[in-house]
């Protein structure tokens, strides 16, 4: 793929919540191009759209009317075992809650998306992942053992142990104080700078400032 | 993901829920159980029986006189019916091409009064072949022969039980048995044949055979005993009449033309009682049914509640997992992967409850043993439609909650607290 592929295109993409009585309009009409390698922050007051955008964007909700390219392939007609599939192989999630499986230790958290993908040497892989975030001596504790910031690292070690192309991450420092919440904004540069399309979902300034370029929302439209 | 993945995932869960999990796994073991037990009680009267109509014959047929109510007696006489005879003996011999061995009995109960006093004894007058047909060897000594016969001899041949209690350990050949006022000679002694199960037990008694004891019976020749009649008419009337034929399939058909033969010689008269081994497998089976209707709606409610148990605990789990079910389908768990995932929680459940029910069913198949005295078999058979029935009872009350796990929306799951 060539460095200035559109990895992420959103074409004219509405998100409409039907709850019955009340129709939510969370997205109304956006469009943006997400190129590869690029680090994007999406900002924006609470309510307005950004975390439909990033849960549009990872597959994981589909969008009510628009296109949404997924290196080029557009995604709408796809059947939720092919959205599955996109989220394991191409996409690594980061939350703001880490959701970790309590308990599982360290590598058996990393290797879910390996479990799903099928893959057979699974822990070395989870190993080596959990190692180039810095947890090489937490291999086997579970979450409840580790800090707030090393759980984080733990998540993004599970978000890029299949190489995906993409890290969507939804608040990641949300839970964090701000040392640790830097240190995690440090290797997602760095996962940046090997080449891995990040998108991020953010509140601070000052993380946000460690993006090559901020998307800000309101209701539902991009400014 | 693989099998084992999905198991050791299973356990691990059921691990963590310990108490939970037992008190789940309950309706399921007592269902099986009672299965267990059921089948094995079931199969145990059924190998019963075909250890009694072994004995009695698969090919053989019986005829038994029937004693006839004082109605049945003056329609009788006016029919000019006399009841069994040595002449219905002779015509099923010579009418019926697929008898092998026939021969007729004429049987009495009898005091034996020499050597001890008051033992009570079935006499019983027949033909040698008797013993051919019941498959019975004689030990010591021989059967009687046609001198015996011809000559009226008083000569018995005595059962197992009966030597034992007249002659203890000491040789009976050639000594003396008082009874019916006549002097006897033993010439011979039939080998020990036990009944199935202890014979004094009562449970024999409720069997579905009435199995007679041949340890405990006196074998004489008939025409002696015919000849010692006091009535000269009921001389050659009999107590039964013992059929063999060639093969198993002749059984029926058999029967079928005695009974013509017979009810044409009696005028329709129902004086006599036509039993086939085979036919009674029918019956004892029938009466089977009861107790297996019992044992089959206690096993169907355990199972119905068991399964409902596990349906409860596992939506309870969903509910508790839905983060976790989030979680897994964001890393690309395809709906089908979170499908699997329960069904195999439920059935390892259910497998477990199944495996101890079984343990629990062979222990109860034991108590009612000891206390019943009935006989069970438990077959491997058994065990594996038991611990089948567990997992589909597990598979099937987990589809829903599995179902409804899978059908959780990723985006909720992820936020749900």
């Amino acid at each position: 793929m060539n460095n200035n592929a559109e990895v992420i295109k959103l074409v004219d993409v509405s998100k409409i919540y039907d709850t019955g009585s009340v129709k939510i309009e969370a997205l109304r009409g956006i469009s943006l191009t997400v190129k590869q390698g690029e680090f994007v922050a999406l900002m924006g007051p609470s309510g307005s759209g950004k975390s439909t955008c990033l849960n549009i964007l990872g597959c994981l909700d589909q969008c009510t009317s628009g296109t949404y390219l997924l290196d080029l392939i557009e995604t709408n007609r796809m059947n939720d075992d092919q959205l599955a599939k996109i989220r394991n192989k191409k996409l690594g999630f980061v939350f703001q809650m880490f959701n970790l499986l309590p308990r599982m230790t360290a590598v058996k958290n990393v290797e879910l998306p390996l479990l799903y993908a099928g893959v057979r040497h699974r822990q070395h892989l989870s190993e080596t992942a959990l190692a180039s975030v810095g947890l090489v001596n937490r291999l086997h504790h579970r979450p409840n053992e580790l800090s707030g910031g090393e759980q984080q690292r733990v998540a993004i070690a599970r978000a890029i142990v299949n190489q995906p192309e993409i890290i969507l991450a939804d608040e990641p420092t949300g839970n964090l104080d701000s040392r640790a919440g830097h240190e995690i904004m440090k290797i997602f540069e760095i996962l940046n700078q090997q080449g891995i399309t990040i998108v991020m979902v953010t509140h601070d300034q000052d993380i946000a400032r460690y993006a090559h370029r901020i998307i800000r929302f309101k209701d539902g439209r991009i400014e | 993901m693989n099998f084992l993945e999905l198991t050791r995932i299973s356990f691990d869960q059921l691990r963590v829920h310990k108490l939970r999990s037992f008190l789940t796994l309950l309706g399921i073991v007592f269902g099986i159980a009672a299965v267990i037990s059921m089948l094995s009680i079931g199969e145990g009267a059924k190998a019963e029986i075909m250890q009694q109509i072994r004995m009695l014959g698969l090919n053989n047929i019986i005829i038994k006189a029937l004693s006839l109510t004082a109605s049945q007696q003056e329609e009788a006489k006016l029919s000019y019916a006399q009841g069994l005879r040595v002449a219905d003996s002779q015509r099923i011999a010579h009418v019926c091409r697929l008898v092998r061995k026939i021969t007729p009995l004429k049987q009495m109960d009898s005091d034996i009064t020499f050597p001890r006093r008051r033992l009570n004894a079935r006499v019983i007058g027949t033909t040698p072949e008797y013993f051919t047909l019941l498959n019975v060897a004689v030990n010591k000594g021989r059967q009687f022969n046609e001198v015996d016969i011809k000559g009226y001899k008083q000569v018995c041949v005595i059962g197992a039980a009966i030597k034992k209690e007249l002659f203890g350990l000491s040789d009976s050949l050639h000594r003396e048995i008082v009874f019916n006022h006549s002097t006897f000679e033993v010439v011979g002694e039939l080998a020990d044949r036990s009944a199935p199960q202890d014979t004094r037990n009562e449970k024999v008694k409720g069997a579905a055979i009435p199995l007679d004891d041949i340890n405990l019976d006196i074998y004489i020749p008939l025409a002696t005993i015919s000849a010692k009649t006091v009535t000269v008419s009921d001389a050659d009337k009999l107590t039964g009449i013992l059929v063999q034929v060639e093969r198993e399939d002749d059984v029926m058909p058999a029967a079928d033309m005695i009974r013509n033969i017979l009810d044409q010689a009696h005028r329709n008269v129902k004086d006599y009682q036509l039993t086939v081994p085979q036919e009674l497998l029918r019956q004892s089976q029938a009466a089977q049914r009861t107790f297996n209707i019992v044992l089959g709606c206690i096993a169907a409610i355990s199972l119905l509640v068991g399964g409902i148990g596990i349906m409860n605990i596992m939506l309870a789990t969903v509910l508790e997992r839905t983060r976790e079910i989030g979680l897994r389908r964001a890393v690309g768990a395809t709906r089908g992967d979170i499908v699997r995932q329960f069904l195999t929680e439920t059935s390892s459940l259910s497998a477990i409850g199944g495996l101890c029910g079984i343990i629990l069913g062979l222990v109860a198949t034991r108590i009612i043993v000891a206390y019943s005295g009935w006989k069970t078999v438990v077959s491997p058979g058994i065990i594996l439609v038991s611990f089948s029935v567990a997992v589909t009872i597990g598979i099937t009350f987990g589809l829903y909650p599995a179902w409804k796990a899978a059908k959780l929306d990723p985006v909720a799951s992820l936020r749900y607290e």
